[in-house]
């Protein structure tokens, strides 16, 4: 089985014999996007390993109240730790150092002084040993679960604002998913909804889908959707001023010929300092959004996302840039998307920001329940949640059901989920992976994966039998 | 029979040599079949391909010809096809938007995203009740098939017309290819407000309100169409035809010489300078011209059957039948169907007897099964037939 490079946040533990080697260590580790525990002492690192149950636990030969000798063989006597790998730092190839680890399986051995990248290098190597994966991780084969699930989020339609559609839910989709739009009330039909964007207003996230893209029977009660347009925006180009920035002139004359067949009125921004500077000029309001060709993260970018951020939430254009980084994520102040794209796709997503500035929020709402699915593969189980596999990606931070009659049956019929990190399968790919937690799950690791791998156990068995 | 995606190659900058090892190492859901522009139409007529990718870095008429074939054989099915441009302008963006396109491929991902495609496709397709399923069916059948052929196929659409913008624009092809102008613009209408974007709904509904006579409101419609992009042949075509319905020669001939400028030899624009000359009343010139034409849509269709009504009725039945003659050899498959029963009322108004009963017979072929229409002239026929057999035995 194939796991995306760094989807697993990795839990590593230092155990060393002084406070400020957590320092160092920290501020290397902290780079890698690893979340650091730590301990300076035998004692206190078994209930750290407890709690947190690590991925890697990094320890000095000699600590305090003990030897990396001692904590190997009271690891190797708790069946759930035995397999956690253990790196051990050795100052140097004296008899007192080296004694306590004879006969002894640890991951790997650092002799000498702190080597920051040496020790990055090895520790990289031990965790892409076991698939970059958590060390705890049980495959749906191993587990004897089917791994077919579904995704699903719970939302709520409000209405439409021109051609898009607004719902309102906990969790923000992605452009690039389609998702089927399942109502509630079984005599509305379903619908395939694609291209989302998310909207934050007055404290709570609204989902907006152009009923263009929208397929499936569930298309006909859309249509009919009521209108909470409250700001009465009129048609033509009214509240359609886009500003456009692209260092090449001549492609804004062709933009701004062909965008105004669909009532959008460019206005040029030569470079980016001067795009900041014209949001700041026309904060109040009459942009109804912004589009760059590109977004650099130098002191230019900088300086218009700053433009951006000054201007209050009611009349702030929505931000959107072109990239061709394959690892860009959209964030509520900036949508990206990615190069090369198509002409309806930039005018749903310039109607989609402009729209987005309505005052929809107060509007009155047709409060039609519906739940947003996606067809996915369980991969597998670890101490904090599992792997799932998609077409397409989920946001991390997403709030989902994991739809899957085998797991919420072992999960005592709980089915919430969070979404850590999501990546590409490789680059290119059309397969996406998330890690998620189970909400179930957080507080001791250890407790809730013992329980869960009774079930297990209990589950292999009733299979076998 | 494999299902086909077409490697079109148009830019010639070295796909031929290049493309089987790009692809090597990826496993395909379609077959991959590289061609050049000369052979994209005799791979569509075998009736295989179900996806197609055009190599070509920037607007060329060989693009939008390789669409419009897609369009006829396959559907209009955007997201079946893609372009491989690593930065398309706008324009050119615009022009294959008129075809909904939006993908768009890097030429050094292409074999990745090929995959990718192939996947989808053959996932749609494995379906047999996804509306791209029978809607590939269905053009396949206005294609090739005959009249019952293409109704059975659109029935099977069930009610997925009232909810899902591919299917009405199929049902209201189908429709047109029956001759059912009324509904057919009704469901481009339902087309176009199920996807307002979906630009192939509004130009099938300027078509057909064209072929109606509603001739003020298919030019509104193409009017803002061409507004959102001045670049398509085959609307610029249809806007000339409407303006010069309407007696505005000299805008309709501004627009064509447009529309030449864009793609002189879009056949297109040849149907529609012979269509001004039939409404201008030269009728040699716009023969000698039909001579060039090919699959000639509903409107010059129903302007030659209406030409050669109005001889046949006024007495010229052999220059009628002349016309018809023509009109079959260039008319598309789905629209011959009329020209043979009009050769046939001609023939019968001849008290050409036997004649008129071959065409009927080729009528109710191309139909595809019993037609009223053909009944009704057969009885009476056959009724004026047996009249002068039993004048003659009296």
């Amino acid at each position: 089985m194939d796991f995306a490079k760094g989807l697993t946040p990795h839990t590593v533990l230092f155990l060393v014999d002084k406070r400020e080697k957590i320092v160092t260590l920290g501020a290397v580790f902290n780079k890698m996007n690893y979340k650091i525990i730590s301990a300076i002492s035998l004692y206190e690192a078994l209930k750290m390993i407890d709690q947190e149950m690590p991925h890697l636990i990094i320890c000095d030969a000699i600590i305090p109240d003990g030897t990396a000798g001692n904590l190997y063989d009271r690891m190797q006597q708790q069946p759930l730790f035995k397999d956690i790998p253990v790196l051990v730092l050795v100052a140097s190839k004296t008899k007192e150092q080296l004694g306590p680890l004879k006969g002894r399986k640890f991951a790997g051995f650092m002799l000498g002084k702190f080597d920051g990248p040496s020790l990055m290098a090895k520790v990289k190597e031990i965790l892409e040993g076991h698939g970059d994966i958590s060390p705890f991780f049980v495959s749906s084969e191993q587990c004897q679960l089917p791994e077919d699930c579904t995704l699903a989020i719970n939302a709520k339609v409000i209405g439409r604002v021109g051609d898009q559609m607004i719902c309102q839910s906990e969790s923000e989709v992605d452009g690039e998913a389609t998702l089927l739009c399942q109502p509630l009330d079984k005599a509305k039909g379903p619908a395939l909804l694609k291209m989302g964007s998310n909207v934050h207003k007055a404290g709570a996230l609204y989902n907006m889908f152009p009923m263009n893209a929208v397929r499936g029977s569930g298309r006909t009660w859309i249509a009919s959707l009521p209108e909470i347009n409250l700001d009465h925006m009129q048609g033509d180009t009214e509240g359609r001023r886009v500003m456009y920035y692209d260092p090449r002139p001549e492609r804004f004359e062709q933009f701004k010929k062909v965008l105004s067949g669909y009532d959008f009125e460019l206005v040029y921004a030569g470079n980016l300092q001067s795009a900041a500077a014209m949001i700041v000029r026309e904060s109040d309001g009459s942009l109804g959004c912004v589009y760059l060709d590109e977004l650099p993260s130098n002191s230019a970018g900088i300086a218009v996302k700053e433009a951006v951020a000054k201007i209050n939430e009611r009349s702030r254009p929505a931000v959107i840039a072109w990239t061709t980084s394959l690892n860009a994520k959209s964030t509520k102040e900036i949508r990206f998307i990615k190069k090369p794209f198509g002409l309806g796709m930039l005018v749903e997503t310039m109607d989609q920001a402009i729209k987005s500035k309505t005052n929809f929020a107060e509007g009155a709402s047709v409060n039609l329940e519906i739940q947003y699915q996606t067809p996915a593969k369980l991969l597998g189980l670890d101490e904090t949640g599992g792997i799932v596999q998609m077409k397409f990606p989920l946001v991390p931070g997403s709030k989902l059901a994991l739809q899957h009659a085998g797991l919420i049956e072992m999960w005592g019929g709980t089915s919430e989920i969070r979404i850590i990190s999501v990546m590409r399968l490789e680059e290119g790919s059309n397969i996406w992976q998330a890690k998620f937690e189970n909400l179930s799950a957080q507080g001791n690791k250890s407790k809730y994966w013992e329980k869960l791998s009774k079930q297990i156990g209990q589950r292999m068995i009733g299979e076998s039998a | 029979m494999d299902k086909v995606c077409l490697l079109v190659d148009i830019d010639h900058k070295g796909l031929d040599q290049s493309w089987s090892e790009s692809a090597e190492g990826h496993r395909f859901a379609l077959t991959l079949s590289y061609v050049n522009k000369e052979e994209v139409r005799p791979m569509f007529e075998t009736g295989s391909v179900v996806a197609m990718i055009i190599f070509s870095e920037s607007s060329n008429p060989d693009t939008t010809a390789c669409l419009d074939l897609f369009k006829k054989y396959v559907g209009p099915l955007a997201e079946f096809q893609a372009i491989v441009s690593s930065d398309p302008d706008p324009e050119y963006m615009s022009e294959v938007f008129e075809y909904g396109v939006e993908k768009y491929f890097l030429p050094d991902q292409w074999a990745l995203e090929a995959k990718n495609l192939c996947d989808y496709v053959a996932t749609k397709l494995q379906d047999q009740d996804s509306v791209e399923a029978k809607a590939i069916k269905l053009c396949h059948n206005i294609a090739y098939g005959d009249q019952a052929q293409i109704n059975s196929s659109q029935e099977a659409l069930g009610d997925s017309y009232n909810w899902d913008y591919v299917a009405a624009y199929v049902k209201a092809n189908a429709l047109q290819a029956v001759g059912k102008f009324n509904e057919a613009a009704e469901a481009f209408r339902s087309s176009q407000n199920l996807n307002k974007m979906f630009r192939q709904a509004s130009n099938g509904l300027g078509e057909s309100l064209l072929v109606l006579g509603k001739v003020d409101e298919a030019i509104e419609i193409l009017e803002r169409l061409e507004k959102q992009n001045p670049r398509h042949v085959e609307r610029k075509a249809n806007l000339a035809t409407a303006y010069m319905e309407k007696g505005e020669k000299a805008k309709a001939e501004a627009i064509l010489a447009e529309a030449e400028a864009l793609s002189p030899d879009h056949p297109r624009i040849a149907e529609a300078r012979a269509e001004i000359l039939l409404v201008e009343g030269k009728v040699g010139e716009a023969f000698k011209m039909m001579d060039n034409l090919r699959d000639v849509g509903p409107f010059f269709a129903a302007k030659l059957n209406e030409m050669g009504i109005k001889l046949s009725q006024q007495g010229k039945g052999k220059s009628a039948m002349a016309l018809y003659k023509k009109a079959h050899k260039i008319v598309r498959h789905e629209l011959q169907y009329k020209i043979s029963l009009n050769a046939a009322l001609a023939c019968y108004r001849m008290a050409e007897y036997q004649v008129a009963l071959q065409y009927l017979a080729r009528t109710e072929k191309e139909f595809g099964g019993p037609y009223e229409k053909v009944d009704k002239i057969r009885a009476a026929i056959r009724k004026i037939m047996s009249k002068a057999t039993a004048k003659q035995v009296g």
